[in-house]
């Protein structure tokens, strides 16, 4: 039996990643009373995470194992591939893979901050190629928003120049970090071949960014920011929107909250939610003049689903039928290579923002547009390899088999000559892409959990053999040898959510029929429940996502705060 | 993210196809059977049957400011001092730094094998087959366990597995492993970083600053030697 709490709340928030956290930050600053409900436990970076935690002082080294699929030290909490007691299902021979955390601040505490605005085709994509469909809103419309948010999160990063990779107004990017070696080399021979490879934009400091409630710092270049940065320099929420929004007075946060349904009370109108506290398993009804899904693209489809009502029987603002279908993510392939030209490089303090200073953004637009390309969204590579401890390497597996001061001199030789280029590529929504309530399976509080449908078409796997090609090319100049066996698209590309850019589950659009959600995320069917997060993207662009999750929850936040001051949602 | 076993994989089958040629390290002196040590005489590769490991592991939620590995350990002080004997032939003591087995490299090896998660129990086997054999081959050339050897002979057979000269491909295959494994576990230890050249990074404060003057003139001759304009 749910007890009913009564708190004096305007909006409940569910989720506290990047849709969550920001929604809260902007409603509170709005002087909008909000409720968040966070399904993981509490999280403080400050007092977690052992930034300079050495490798040996570590289980295993800190290797990852199904406990910690990332490592030991990364900042994923009772999550990673698996949540103890929280399945999800796959349909028969297929593959998909959700990761999750259960922490609060959610999967950016330990992101790789790549913040990628999108161009003005990637809102348009079926109006340029006939694919997908466009989205309700255009450019122009984020631009404003992309600015904000990049100033108020801290981006570092240079200008771009490029078709389709809208630059930011001056000021409003931090300096960017200098490239370094790995970075030049596969930038000149990219500028060989007439690729380009420019600056990535990084949800980085590179300059301090006091607040009385969240003090920054620039970034020190010196620890690995997969286990969360505890001075603020890599951007999570729980170090920057959380504290922010809470020193306003207007926060409640409430930990533990596993959501289980939006709670309505008349057919068009959301009055609040059920969640279970996971630690006593007592379930509770909270209420408040709006709610805003934020849990994460697929666990918001999923709490969708898992709302029905006689009048809502598909699902909760399903009458399209399009929550849980569109599901897409970024495709994914990753090519090594030991470049032996590198051998004997001289050290340097190579750690510099840890993420890649470079990147190859998609370059093929026109060739793509005249019909010269076999696939119709592009990608781009993200460049890695650096000095960093020998350890299972290839370089380290191709040395000779020698042993005593040989191998110690070979050892000291090889460090930094493995690079690598990471494909992250654009798929457009298929029919065999879903994800849909499993019939039979529940999790450890009795909540229905997803059954996922994947399957790639034969555009995806045309991208990847094209990125093949592209990166052998770019290695082969560059004298390397590619570490890796010349793998056929359909095995070497990712599985299904791997990329970890869910997206797509209860597109916005215009027209009630064919979407979920209006272009201020208001589901046609209940305009008090608002989604924050990928699960609204018409989409899914190869730029990673969350930039974007983050400008359009605040532009729908600022909306929401508005309407709730002019009494629109009385 | 590359996983091990993708790791592994590649490595078997670059080495398979000779793509990973040795000279592509030229600079180094690559001694890859150079010492054409082959054995007389072979032990047969032991089949070890062990008993599950089924402790628990550190969960979904360690406390990573004060870590621990749970598990109990198990090697025995044999299977120890035989690992810590090996890792001093592989990585020995110079000016620079300290050999493996002074390390006691065998430490981690223990914990790694003892962990109760698949890829580890996975490693478990293959570690205690190749120290057995090792034991079996010393007893069989030298009437001794390998630690007892004298140092030409565990040399002689140290080089002849490293060669696969005349060894169980399963021998030569377990030293490949153990080899890139006392590398992995030698240079995490933050001391041995200067072994390869490095050191712990220290944070900077300020504008990172780029390669060094050498660096780049390093990076500019190879440009250069690839008929490569700089990218800026
Ligand atoms: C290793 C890694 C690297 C990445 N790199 C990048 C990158 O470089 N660039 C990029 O743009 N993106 C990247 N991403 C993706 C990025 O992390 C996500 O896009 C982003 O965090 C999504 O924000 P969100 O608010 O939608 O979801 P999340 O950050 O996942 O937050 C959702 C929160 O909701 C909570 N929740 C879920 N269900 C419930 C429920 N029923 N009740 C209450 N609470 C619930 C979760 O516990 C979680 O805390 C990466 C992700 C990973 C894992
Ligand atoms: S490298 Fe910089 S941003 Fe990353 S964790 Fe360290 S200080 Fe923070």
């Amino acid at each position: 039996m749910a007890q009913t709490a009564v708190v004096d709340i305007d909006v409940i928030i569910v989720g506290s990643g990047a849709g969550g956290a920001m929604s809260a930050y902007v409603l509170t600053r709005a002087g909008i009373r909000c409720l968040m409900l966070e399904a993981g436990r509490d999280y403080d970076p400050g007092q977690e995470v052992n930034m300079f935690g050495a490798d040996q002082d570590a289980p295993l080294r800190g290797t990852g194992t199904p406990d910690k699929p990332f490592g030991y030290y990364d900042a994923t909490i009772d999550g990673g591939w698996e949540v103890p007691g929280e399945p999800y299902t796959k349909a028969t021979g297929q593959d998909f893979k959700w990761w999750r955390s259960r922490m609060l601040g959610g999967r950016t505490n330990h992101w790789a901050r790549h913040v990628p605005r999108f161009g003005p085709y990637d809102f348009k994509g079926f109006s340029r190629d006939g694919q997908g469909v466009d989205w309700p809103i255009d450019y122009d419309t984020v631009a404003p928003f992309y600015d904000r948010v990049e100033q108020l999160v801290g981006v570092c990063g240079g200008p771009l120049g490029l078709e389709n990779h809208p630059d930011s107004p001056p000021e409003v990017l931090h300096k960017a970090p200098k490239p370094r070696v790995p970075e030049l080399l596969i930038a000149a021979a990219a500028k060989s071949l007439g690729i380009p490879c420019v600056g990535t934009h990084t949800a980085v400091l590179t300059r301090d960014m006091p607040d009385d409630a969240a003090p920054r710092s620039a970034c020190y270049n010196a620890t690995d920011c997969g286990r969360g940065c505890n001075i603020g320099a890599a951007f999570q929420t729980t170090t920057s929107l959380l504290p922010m929004a809470k020193a306003t007075g207007r926060l409640k946060v409430v930990t533990d909250a596993m959501v289980s349904r939006v709670v309505l009370s008349n057919d068009r109108k959301a009055e609040g939610v059920e969640y279970v506290d996971r630690k006593t398993g007592q379930r509770h009804i909270v209420r408040a003049r709006a709610v805003i899904l934020a849990a994460s693209a697929c666990e918001t489809a999923r709490l969708l689903l898992n709302s029905k009502t006689a009048a809502h029987p598909n699902g909760l603002a399903n009458g399209s039928g399009q929550v849980g279908r569109n599901l897409t993510d970024t495709t994914g392939a990753h090519i090594e290579a030991v470049i032996p030209g590198l051998a004997g490089r001289p050290y340097y303090n190579e750690f510099g923002i840890n993420f890649a200073h470079m990147y190859i953004p998609w370059w093929l637009y026109k060739a793509q547009q005249a019909g010269q390309l076999d696939f119709p969204r592009g990608y781009h590579f993200e460049i890695g390899g650096r000095f960093g401890t020998p350890g299972m390497g290839q370089e380290i597996w191709s040395l000779p088999r020698m042993y005593g001061d040989d191998l110690k001199r070979a050892v000291r030789n090889v460090k930094g000559t493995t690079l690598h280029l990471s494909l992250r590529g654009e798929m457009v929504r298929n029919d065999g892409c879903y994800a849909e309530i499993d019939p039979t399976v529940t999790d450890r509080f009795g909540i229905p959990v997803l059954k996922f449908h994947w399957q790639w078409t034969q555009a995806e796997y045309n991208q990847i053999a094209h990125g093949q090609r592209t990166a052998r090319a770019i290695f082969s100049r560059l004298g390397g040898s590619v570490t890796q066996p010349d793998e056929p698209p359909e095995t070497a590309i990712k599985a299904g959510g791997e990329i970890i850019h869910e997206a797509g589950v209860a597109r916005m659009g215009v027209d009630p029929h064919t979407s979920v959600t209006d272009q201020w995320h208001r589901t046609w069917e209940v305009p008090n429940l608002r989604l924050h997060d990928g699960s609204v993207f018409a989409s899914n662009p190869h730029k990673n996502l969350t930039l974007t999750i983050m400008a359009l929850a605040m532009r729908s936040s600022e909306h929401l705060a508005a309407e709730l001051k002019t009494g629109g949602l009385a | 993210m590359i996983s091990r076993r993708d790791s592994l994989k590649w490595m078997m089958a670059a080495s398979a196809s000779g793509l990973l040629a040795d000279a592509a390290f030229a600079q180094v002196p690559a001694n890859l059977g150079a010492t054409g040590a082959s054995l007389a005489q072979v032990s047969p590769w032991p089949v070890v049957k062990l008993p599950p490991i089924t402790g628990l592991g550190y969960g979904t939620d360690p406390d990573t400011m004060n870590p621990t590995a749970p598990w109990p350990l198990t090697l025995t002080s044999a299977h120890r001092r035989l690992i810590n004997a090996l890792g001093d032939w592989l990585l020995p003591a110079d000016d620079v730094s300290r050999g493996a087995g002074e390390c006691d490299i065998a430490a981690f090896f223990d914990e790694w094998i003892s962990a109760p998660y698949p890829d580890q129990q996975k490693d478990r086997p293959q570690l205690l087959s190749l120290l057995l054999w090792l034991d079996a081959q010393s007893r069989l050339t030298g009437g001794t366990d390998f630690v007892s050897l004298l140092r030409a002979d565990q040399q002689h057979l140290i080089e002849a597995v490293l060669a696969y000269g005349n060894v169980p491909k399963a021998a030569g295959d377990a030293f490949g492993w153990f080899r890139v494994m006392t590398i992995f576990g030698y240079y995490s230890m933050p001391d041995n970083l200067a072994a390869a050249g490095m050191a712990p990074e220290n944070p900077i404060i300020g504008d990172y600053p780029g390669p060094s003057d050498e660096a780049m003139a390093h990076l500019n001759a190879l440009l250069t030697s690839l008929q490569l304009e700089p990218y800026a």
